[in-house]
Order: C-alpha cells, then structure tokens, then sequence
C-alpha cells in the first residue's frame, strides 16, 4: 500500500515510517525537517506542515492511507495547539478525501480521556470526533506514555532531566498509575490498522503491559541509567500554576500544563478492546528499559551508534547473549505474521508430507478456508480426513478446481507435474503456490513464469528459509559489508545412505538430486542476498543412484566476486539440514546460519555498529501463529494469502523462483559436462 | 484395588534432543547426541537425575535409551514421548509411511503383535476408516513396545501428530485418546505440543481435561503460539497442569531464569531436557528447590 505518515520525524514517526516500508509499504514520510525522517528504500522524504494546506494536498495524492501522527504537543499557546491539532487534521481530512485515500489512522492521545483536559487532550478529542465524521475508513488510537531508546521525546526529555538535574522535580505524590507503552508496540499496531479490516470504526487505548505508579517508574528508569537523584514532590496545584505562568513567558515551557494535568488527573481507559484485537508481543517494561539502558550507554559513548541506530536500537531485545553490541536499526521484515486482506478460499493439490504441513497451516490462518484437497491416491483422502480435515477430497485436480473455484492453489506434489498443476489453476483464475523448486526443468519453470505474467496472477513457490527471522534479518545486514570480494555457502543434511526408491530419486520427476530437493533453498538466500550469478562450474557425486548426492559449485556474480557453494544430503551428522554463509566484503565479514549471523565490521554502516556483532534466532521476533514442521510453513503460506488478495508480493515471486532454477540448471549443465564454465540464462 | 489418582510430576528430565533434534545450536545438540550414545553414560545420567529430585524422564524409544534402563537396578519413572516422530519420518522417506509402519511390525515381538491385534480389533471402524482414533492407538502400542519402561507412568503424544489433530480441530480424537491411553496402559495421558496456547485454548473449548500438556514457555516468547501473551493467557485459564519446555529458549536463558519465569507464569512443572543442563546434579537440585 502507499501510506502517508504525518510527523514522520518524530519520536514515533521515525519508527512508524521504517515498521511500514520494513512490511513492503511504499510510504510518504511528511515532514517539516526531513533530515530526521528514516533514509531507506520505499520511503519517500516529503517535507510539508499541517498548516500549509497546498502541501498536505500535494502529499496525500496517489496515497492508500493516511497515518497521522504529526501535532503540537508541550507547546503553551492553545490557539497555536488548536490551528495544528484541530485545523490541520481538518486540513489533511479535506485533502485525504478530495484524493481518494481510504484509510485514515489517527493517532489521539489517553490525555483526551482525562477527567480535566489542557490544551493538547482537549483539541485532540476534537480531532478524534472529527476523523469520526469523515466517512473515511478511520481508526483512531490513544497510545499512554511512549517510551523507546529514541533520543527526542517525552520519555527521553525525562532521562534527560535525571541526566542534568540534581533533583528531580516530580509533580503531585507519584502515585499516578502509567501503563508505559513501548514505541515498537504503538507501531506494530498502527501498522495493522493500515490494512486490517476489522479494526475500521474502533478508538483503541493503547496501554502498555505493566502499570506502575510515577514513583515506580521513576525508579526502574534511575536504576537503567544507574543514576540516583533525589526526588522533589511539587504539589499538583502548585505546579499547575508554574506551568501556566511559564507558558506566558516560553513558547515551550520545560513543563505544560498538559504535562501537570498528566501527572496529577487519571485518565478513564479501558485496555480490553486492544488487547482483544491485536494480538502482538507487548513489551515487558522491564525488556523495554533495559534497553533503553543499554541504548543510553551508547549514545554517551560506548560506541553504539544511538543515531545510526535510530528509535529502536535494541529496543525490542532483552538479555541478549552476546559478544558485542547489538543494534536492529529498523525492525526486520518479520515482525508480525502476514495474514490474508480479505476472506480467501484455498485449495491443496498433493498429499505428501508437505501437503498435509501445507494444509495443517491453512487450517490456522485466519480467513482461510481450505475448500478442496486433491491427490490421485485415493487413500491419502481418507487419511488426511481421519486426521480431522473436512475439506472435499478430489482424486483429480481439474475436478476439484471446477468443483470448488478456489482463490488459490497450493501445488505440493512432486515437480514435474508443477506446471500442469499451476497452469489449470491459473487458467481457473486462482492465484498458485507451488513447492520448490519450481519445476523439474527450467523450460517447465520459464512456462510457468510466462502464465504467471500473462495472466496477472501471482505465483509464489515454497522457499521457506526466506520467512525463518534468522535469514530474514540477516539480509538486512548484508549491505553492511559492503562491497562483496568472495562468499562460501554449504548446506547439508543426512538423509541418503543407501539406493532409495520414490520419485525425488528419480531425474525425470524432480528433476536433480540434493540440489533440486534440498539445497535449492540455500541458492534461492543467496540469490535473494547477493543477486544471481553470471556463470558457474559444479562438479558431482551420484553414489547411490541416478541423481547426486552432492554438488560443489563455483559460481561467478556480475560484479567478478566468487560465491562457492557446496551441498550434500550423504554426510552424518546433520539430523536438521544446516545451512553456512560467510560473506567477505570491504568492510568486514558477515556469517549466517540457522543459529544465528555475526557481523565483523571496520566501520558502523547500513545502521549496523563496527566491530563484532551476533544476533541470535531466539532473540529475534518470531511471528509466526502456528507451527507444524517449523515455523516457516506458516509465515510462507500467510504471505501467499496476503499477496494473493492484494496485498505485498513476498520474496519468493515466481521470478526469483525462475532465478533459483537458472542457477540451479546452469550447475547441473556444469556437472553433466565434467566442471566446464556455464554461462546462466537469462 | 483402587488406582492412585495421578499427579502430574513438577520435574522431569527430557530426551528430547538425544533424538537428534533440537533448538539448541548444531554443535552443543551434536555433542549431546555423541555422548548419550552410549547407554553406560546414559544409565548412570538418568540415575543421577533421579537423585537429583527428577521424578522422572520424558523420552521416546531408541536403542541407548533401551540398553541404559536394562542396565540400571534402580527403577526410572518413564513419561513415554510417542512415536519417535523423528524416526518414523526418516523411515518414511524410505520406505513410504506404510513401509515405515509395516518395519515396526516385523520388528515386534509376539505379545506386542497380539495386543496390536486386540487394539485393532476394537478400533476396527476408525481403522478402517484411517481415523486417528484408530491409526494412533496402533503406533502407541507399537512404540510403546519398543521402550523396555518398567515404571511407565504416563503416554504423552508427540507433537507434530498433536498439532496436525488440533490444525484438523479433531475433538473425538483428543477425547478418545486419554481414554484409550488410561485404559490400554493403566497410566496418564498427556500430549506434547508446539502450539501451546491453541490448544490449551481448544482443550478449554471442548471441555477435554488430559493429564498433563508438554510445550514451551521461556520468558524470550521462543516458539510460544500463537504468540506469547495468548498463550500466557490461556495458560491461566486453563486447569490442565501443563509442563513447560524450551524454558532456556534455545540457550539464550540460563535454566533457573527461564523455570521460574514459566512456574510464575502458571506453569504446573518443568521439562529440562539433557541440552538444557550444564552441570545436571546441581542445576535440577537448584530447580527442584
């Protein structure tokens, strides 16, 4: 989707605007200082202000939804609160309908729930009333205190008065209940709110998972930061008036009455409704200021980044275990599980062991419906039935497709039935997943990518690794290294001792041994990490029957570096197949496994911190909402949906699948051929 | 004679990862493997673990499991992992899942062949019908076979064929399959699973109680679905004493951390598995303390 952010510099703005672009949005970062807004691909700096309403025109044309965030908070003039809050949403309402955008997210304030509202809680309230009567699709959230590793905002403001001060000035007892909410949390769900459906109409408080006292955060924030100071009680009435006389001498006076009014009115909030409908990870305050300790740390010098870093260094990530810093300057492209825009109706070709997974996850995903299972052996019918699927049993897929008229198809079978199997399905209209690889010969995958294009409709294939977090995150990274000189990649599993019989022993129907059946998945990361290579040379090894049981390659990229790759399925010692990379740029090394990846780096690039980095698979978000033979099936399936009803394509298109095969054909040519040096069509 | 109600162990040592599969990183699952291989080391393991205050241990068949409790005098309370999923799937890659099953067949003496035939005898429908009601009491009885317990105190389901009951929303199977267990085995029945929170909240749902559940819990959220505050929630408002696993998050918690975040968190007991424990004798003394 095109999704305009307003405030887009901000505390929130600035991770708000790499949460979308990181989810595949194309998104339109509105801004008065554009320096400060997220320099990243699919984000566009657009500098504009609420009260220049021929550039909130110019902004919101062409754009999906509109995600505002942008207002004037702390600032003591009501009339100047009032023209930004309430004539500039006004203003951006106007321009959002005049262009046709359907989705408005409004972000509110708890302080518009108050018993006894300032300035800035009031002309929200009336900003909320407003986004209501617009007649656009409208979500309106009221985030309480944010907090976050992010050096501007109110949160950092207070550590900045615990840094400075000798005492703390604290307003009223401090016995004042705060439910801190982590910015990544108020991003994760604004996010959704751009393109779920069923929140449309609902005002969400949005409360963080832990509620403590002023006093009691206070205290957890000194501890972090590891300073004590005193604490000074200014009675509530008292402060107010300071507040008010402060604000007729400073435009932005240290303390606001708002922020009084904060400290000493409750506000009436109901946790329920988010709680209920956005079912993400909150952040323990505990995780979330601790690493706003270590994030402090850095920014005093320790050598983390904290400006590289951005809003959410570390934000996310509690008790790491690690030999250096670790850094995630935007979040990865993993952190929510995708799910489906609209009701889809999905169909399952092939019942071998991924077919069952496949249909075992479609069961999980919500608004799916799987509505026809097919395989020409009538009995995995019936045991696919007596594990408790209902779904309509076909023993021929062209009957099950007329029958059922699916959305979309998952083609699990064997590969050199994919591409009949696709294209009765495209030709049914009916978006398709196939299992990889593609197909068992490249003439059959071109075809395949050929229908994909005439008919518009879009084909995924089943390269999972793409969706585990560890080699998600891990391309971020890649950029860091800078230019690449060589890389090495191996992945092996112990499966074939032995001649075995089935059809992935036999060329003609899955067309190669270890790499087409296996390793084809470390081909498509590295395709996806470093692009496809030029030409390539591969040598085999077919110990047990007619297809290989291992293949060493050399391959070439565009650029002139080396990528080594070797690959078997006969060595013991690997129950779990287990993938390596080791990527050697100019400007360090980068290492990937299933485990974990670990950046070297003479100099902090990409947002990624000099010297040793290592994050590990635990310690990254792991959205995926069920799990049956790991958790990928689940995020790979879910992406196909979303995609497949109109949503973001995922990495693994039909075209990156073509890639894969092309390298994959050019290393068996090169085997066949004893080592010769192939060129890679295309 | 009146059979003693069960209660659900509060520690258990687990086998898991002597499978060859686990979420602990390659070379300290491969060293785990490489020195439980041999059934000395691990009947004197398993011995240990006992006296440490281990009621118990979760663990599938295999051979050094099988030669480790031949070994030992003592007794070891076995809560019976099946079927070695693990395995099967190896052997079913081979030779077909009907090959796989007809390996376990041969293979089986005549007094488990007999009591594979009264169990198919008594689920002759759903076996006709490849019904997991039926299809499953026929692998206990084969795996359950293979495992050489004296002491067995409870069958507890693996969880890929768990989790592809519960994705099939398979209600006459999970309430058949606790009483098929209690009645065939005279023991607990429990299921393993990785998708805690779902089925926590389908078992609610549907009103089945088993005796116990086995799936993760760690204070990262690793592996915790649908997601780690569901199932939390589900946790609390279930009445199933539920075991956690994968406390240490695939080693990025230390153990006594990750127990008592999931203990706190309502968790009925612990399943520490030989990956997880550095120095077994003083880690499940601490953890039973």
């Amino acid at each position: 989707m095109k999704v305009l952010v307003t405030g887009a510099s901000g505390f929130i703005g600035q991770s708000m605007v790499s949460r979308l672009a990181a989810a595949g949005h194309e998104v339109r970062a509105l801004a008065r200082r554009p320096e400060r807004v997220p320099q990243r691909a699919r984000v566009e700096s657009f500098i504009g202000d609420l009260l220049d309403a021929g550039s909130l025109d110019r902004a919101t044309q062409g754009m999906d939804a509109v995600v505002h965030l942008a207002c004037a908070t702390g600032v003591a003039d009501e009339a100047q609160v009032r023209r930004v809050n309430v004539d500039g949403t006004r203003a951006l309402l106007d321009a959002a309908q005049r262009h046709g955008v359907r989705r408005f997210v409004f972000v509110s304030t708890i302080s518009a729930t108050r018993e006894r509202m300032g300035p800035y809680g009031r002309t929200k309230r009336e900003g909320e009333a407003m986004v209501a009567h617009s007649g656009l699709e409208w979500v309106t959230v009221r985030p309480s205190l944010v907090y976050g590793a992010a050096p501007v905002g109110l949160f950092a403001t207070l550590a900045g008065y615990l840094r400075a001060l000798p005492v703390v000035p604290v307003i009223g007892s401090g016995r004042l209940e705060l439910d801190p909410i982590h910015v990544d949390d108020v991003c994760e769900v604004l996010a959704q709110c751009v393109t779920r459906a069923d929140v449309v109409g609902k005002t969400y408080d949005l409360l963080g998972p832990d509620r403590v006292t002023f006093n009691e955060f206070l205290d957890r924030l000194s501890r972090e930061l590891g300073i004590r100071r005193p604490v000074v009680h200014i009675p509530g009435g008292v402060a107010l008036l300071m507040a008010s006389m402060l604000g007729l001498v400073s435009k932005r006076p240290p303390v606001s009455v708002d922020n009084v009014l904060g400290m000493t009115s409750p506000a009436r909030v109901d946790r329920a409704p988010a709680r209920r409908d956005f079912a993400i990870r909150w952040t323990p305050l505990v995780d979330g200021l601790e690493a706003f300790g270590r994030g402090s740390d850095g920014a005093s010098g320790n050598g983390v980044a904290s400006a590289e870093a951005g809003p959410v260094a570390g934000a996310r990530i509690a008790g790491v275990v690690a030999r250096g810093p670790i850094i995630h300057p935007t979040p990865g492209p993993l952190v929510t599980a995708p799910r489906p825009l609209k009701p889809v109706r999905v169909a399952v070709v092939g019942l071998g062991k991924m077919g069952v997974a496949h249909t075992a996850v479609l069961s999980m995903i919500p608004d799916c419906e799987v509505v026809g299972i097919a395989d020409h052996h009538a009995p995995l019918g019936k045991s696919v039935r007596g594990m408790g699927y209902r779904a309509p049993f076909f023993t021929s897929a062209e009957k099950m497709l007329a029958a059922t008229r699916p959305d979309a198809v998952m083609v699990c079978t064997q590969q050199d039935v994919h591409l009949p199997l696709a294209k009765a399905a495209l030709e049914a209209g009916a978006a398709v997943f196939v299992e990889k690889p593609l197909a068992h010969t490249l003439a059959d995958a071109e075809a395949l990518a050929e229908l994909s294009a005439r008919t518009g409709l879009p084909v995924s294939c089943g390269y999972t690794l793409a969706y585990l977090p560890v080699f998600a995150r891990a391309r971020d990274a890649v950029a860091a290294i800078g230019t690449l000189r060589q890389a090495r990649s191996s992945m092996y599993l112990s499966q074939v001792f032995g001649p075995r019989r089935g059809w992935m022993y036999d060329p003609a129907r899955s067309g190669g041994g270890v790499v087409a059946n296996i390793s084809s998945h470390l081909l498509f990361l590295l395709d996806w990490y470093l692009g496809t290579p030029v030409e390539v040379s591969a040598t085999w090894k077919k110990h047990y029957g007619a297809v290989e049981d291992e293949l060493h390659g050399m391959m070439t990229l565009a650029s002139g570096a080396g990528v080594g790759f070797d690959s078997s399925w006969s060595v013991p010692g690997y129950p779990l197949s287990a993938v390596v990379i080791e990527l050697d740029g100019e400007n360090g090394k980068l290492l990937i496994s299933n485990d974990a990846f670990e950046l070297d780096l003479k100099e902090t690039r990409s947002g990624w911190p000099a010297g040793h980095t290592r994050v590990g698979h635990a310690e990254l978000p792991q959205p995926a909402r069920f799990d049956v033979n790991g958790e990928g099936y689940y995020l790979e399936d879910a992406a196909f949906l979303a995609w497949a009803t109109g949503g973001p394509p995922p990495p693994t298109t039909v075209e990156a699948a073509l890639r894969v095969q092309r390298a994959m054909d050019a290393l068996y040519r090169s085997a066949a051929a004893g080592g010769e040096v192939m060129r890679v069509v295309g | 004679m009146t059979r003693m109600p069960f209660v659900a162990p509060r520690l258990l040592l687990g086998g898991e990862s002597l499978l060859g599969v686990s979420r602990a990183p390659r070379d300290r699952m491969l060293a785990i493997t490489a020195r439980y291989n041999d059934a000395e080391t691990l009947a004197v393991t398993l011995s240990k673990a006992l006296a440490a205050g281990a009621e118990g241990v979760l663990v599938s068949p295999s051979q050094p499991l099988r030669a480790a409790l031949a070994e030992l005098k003592e007794t070891v309370p076995i809560y019976a992992l099946l079927p070695n999923v693990p395995e099967y799937v190896r052997d079913s890659s081979d030779l077909g899942l009907v090959g796989a099953a007809l390996k376990r067949v041969r293979r089986a003496s005549p007094a488990t062949l007999a009591r594979l035939g009264f169990t198919g005898l008594s689920h002759a429908l759903a076996v006709l019908r490849s019904d997991f009601t039926g299809m499953v009491p026929l692998l206990l009885e084969l795996e359950a076979a293979a495992l050489g317990a004296r002491d067995l105190r409870a069958v507890v389901l693996a969880a890929p064929l768990t989790d592809l009951a519960l994705a099939g929303r398979h209600r006459s199977f999970f309430e058949h399959y606790g009483r098929f267990v209690r009645g065939r085995f005279g023991t607990a029945a429990g299921f393993e699973t990785h998708n805690l929170g779902h089925l926590l909240t389908r078992l609610r749902e549907w009103g089945i109680t088993p005796d116990l559940v086995v799936g993760p819990i760690n204070p990262r959220g690793l592996l915790m679905k649908p997601s780690a505050n569901e199932l939390l929630e589900a946790l609390r408002a279930s009445k199933v004493p539920v075991l956690a696993k994968e406390v240490r998050a695939a080693g990025t918690v230390p153990l006594i951390e990750g127990a008592r975040f999931a203990l706190d968190q309502g968790a009925h007991g612990v399943v520490a598995d030989l990956v997880d424990l550095e120095d077994l004798n003083v880690e499940l003394r601490a953890l039973k303390a």
